[in-house]
């Protein structure tokens, strides 16, 4: 299923730039789920349209660019 | 899980070394971090902490093999005896067998890879110009060639040879690309003063 681009911060896109900010500033380890979904203003619901788990965005961020 | 604490330096170098094996045998497009991962037995926090992306840590494995290639290079150059046109010879020829990470080279190929690819290019230029300046310093005392500046004219010529055969950037056709090779004596002798005929060893390396 695509993601909403309406909905703020709910492209896969953005969820990715946001999370490379905050893994890049405290780290990956210390990066929870929940500071990604209030950086991001969105729900889990969201997050899961477009990853299955903070490993795997970690895994998308370290390998896009 | 037992943690092993680790120097930062040796924990660096340990994943660009798994690194570099996963690129070669899986290629670097199909090398995750997961694999890295795995070869290593640490926490993929870790590797991020290291290099915070893939490209980051090929460019670190791209320095490294830039660094064992230049060791390899001193040392064929040090093998080396004569005059200074025939350790140059010696030292083209034994070069030109050394075989290169092919996997690494065809994914340096892809064009998405352009930007790393003219990376290395430029990092072997710049670590193979001494070694070639020091025979051209050589024979500018035996009185061969004249120039007054042997670094800037090995970089001119290994930048033009080297770039210039390099089929990833330029697809030449086997009568086009035989035709750039077929000038490049006459171009190094004029480069180097050197006598009419005195490269055409050059033409060798290429057959």
């Amino acid at each position: 299923m695509q993601p909403l681009q309406d909905v703020p911060g709910g492209g896969r896109h953005e969820i990715v730039q946001t999370a490379r900010l905050l893994f890049n500033t405290r780290g990956f380890d210390q990066t929870t789920l929940e500071d990604l979904l209030r950086a991001l203003n969105i729900g889990e619901g969201v997050f899961l349209e477009n990853f299955n788990s903070m490993d795997q965005l970690l895994e998308v961020v370290w390998s896009e660019r | 899980m037992v943690r092993t604490v680790k120097e930062p330096a040796e924990r660096r170098s340990e994943i660009i070394d798994a690194a570099c094996r996963l690129f070669l045998e899986k290629g670097y497009d199909n090398t995750t971090m997961t694999d890295v991962m795995k070869r290593l037995q640490i926490a993929k926090g870790t590797i991020y902490h290291y290099f915070d992306s893939k490209q980051e840590l090929l460019f670190a494995v791209i320095d490294r093999m830039t660094e064992e290639q230049l060791a390899i290079q001193q040392n064929l150059l040090e093998k080396t005896a004569g005059t200074a046109l025939e350790r140059f010879e010696q030292f083209v020829i034994a070069g030109s067998r050394q075989s290169d990470h092919e996997t690494i080279v065809e994914h340096l190929h892809k064009p998405a890879n352009a930007g790393m690819h003219m990376h290395m290019l430029a990092r072997h230029i710049t670590i193979q110009a001494p070694l070639y300046a020091e025979l051209i310093e050589q024979g500018c005392r035996e009185g061969i060639f004249t120039t007054d500046s042997p670094r800037e004219q090995a970089e001119f010529f290994l930048a033009g040879i080297q770039f210039l055969t390099d089929m990833g950037i330029y697809p030449w056709s086997e009568a086009q690309l035989q035709r750039r090779i077929a000038a490049f004596p006459q171009m190094v002798e004029r480069l180097l003063g050197a006598s009419p005929g005195s490269f055409n060893f050059l033409l060798k390396v290429f057959s």
